[in-house]
């Protein structure tokens, strides 16, 4: 029997739920379980849940955004920075939301391997450095 | 000539006898005394035609060796100036280049040493404005963590999101 990949598992089972109800979709993800044990596959669970992430962010047009700032702001602050991200990457955002006081005050956004720094920290590294030429 | 014989009462005998003798004793003479002699002088004149040779050899080595002697002597004389006038020149010319040597070490020492004074000054400088720079953003830092609200920080983030020019890493 052909050994079937990771990306195959998680593209079936991204086919297998996309269109059902709650009720379906804990039987489809119950006989997924058993296909992955049947197959002594379920050590590769993490793994198929994380390209079916990405298998599931591609197709619905969702893109996973890291944000970090100083301090927790306004959901209406958040609300503005998820629709000014839908503006520039035309998707949706699922934003995951960081604190770090290093940071001072502004933002740091970051997706897939595109990050972007406008914080107070990073714009006085840049005066410091400018400084010191 | 029996007259004469008889006024000299010549005996023909005794002058026969006389003859004899006479001519023994010149044998004798001639044997023991005139031929050694004889012989003796000729081997003393040529001693001293040798001897006189040998003083006249003598003396032309003499002044031909003189001669010699002072031939070399100006010859040694001209090797002498010529030695010590190449020793004067070669004098002369490593002393110059002595000197040559000294201003060029002197001119790259000096030069070294502006050099690395530049850089001493440059290098102090530089820590200078680093000293300056850094309190300066360390007090910048506190000030903007006392001042900075999060009405302020919001504003901040609202303000970016209108650059067009954000800085992507």
């Amino acid at each position: 029997m052909k050994k079937i990949t990771i990306k195959q598992y998680a593209e079936a089972l991204y086919q297998t739920t996309k269109s059902g109800s709650a009720k379906a979709l804990k039987e489809v993800l119950q006989n997924f379980v058993k296909l992955l044990v049947k197959n002594k596959n379920l050590k590769l669970a993490d793994k198929i849940i994380t390209k079916f992430n990405q298998i599931y962010n591609q197709h619905e047009k969702i893109e996973e955004v890291e944000i970090i700032t100083h301090q927790k702001l306004s959901g209406q602050t958040y609300q503005a920075i998820s629709k000014w991200l839908e503006g520039i990457l035309k998707k949706k955002i699922y934003l995951t939301k960081i604190i770090n006081q290093k940071l001072m005050g502004g933002f740091i956004i970051k997706y897939q391997d595109v990050v972007l720094d406008s914080s107070m920290l990073r714009q006085l590294n840049n005066l410091h450095n400018f400084l010191l030429k | 000539m029996d007259e004469l014989i008889k006024t000299f009462h010549i005996d023909w005998r005794l002058l026969v006898a006389q003859l004899v003798n006479f001519g023994i004793v010149l044998f004798v003479l001639w044997k023991f005394a005139v031929k050694p002699l004889s012989r003796m002088m000729n081997n003393r004149t040529k001693e001293i035609e040798k001897s006189l040779e040998d003083a006249k050899k003598i003396e032309e080595d003499l002044v031909k060796s003189q001669k010699q002697r002072e031939g070399k002597l100006t010859e040694a004389r001209k090797e002498a100036q010529a030695i010590i006038q190449k020793a004067q020149t070669e004098g002369n010319k490593q002393g110059e280049e002595m000197v040559d040597r000294a201003k060029a070490e002197v001119t790259t020492i000096i030069a070294g040493a502006k050099e690395q004074i530049a850089q001493e000054k440059s290098k102090m400088m530089k820590e200078v404005k680093s000293e300056v720079v850094n309190l300066t953003m360390e007090t910048t830092k506190k000030v903007l963590d006392k001042v900075v609200s999060k009405d302020i920080d919001e504003k901040f983030i609202k303000g970016s999101l209108k650059d067009k020019d954000l800085p992507f890493d």
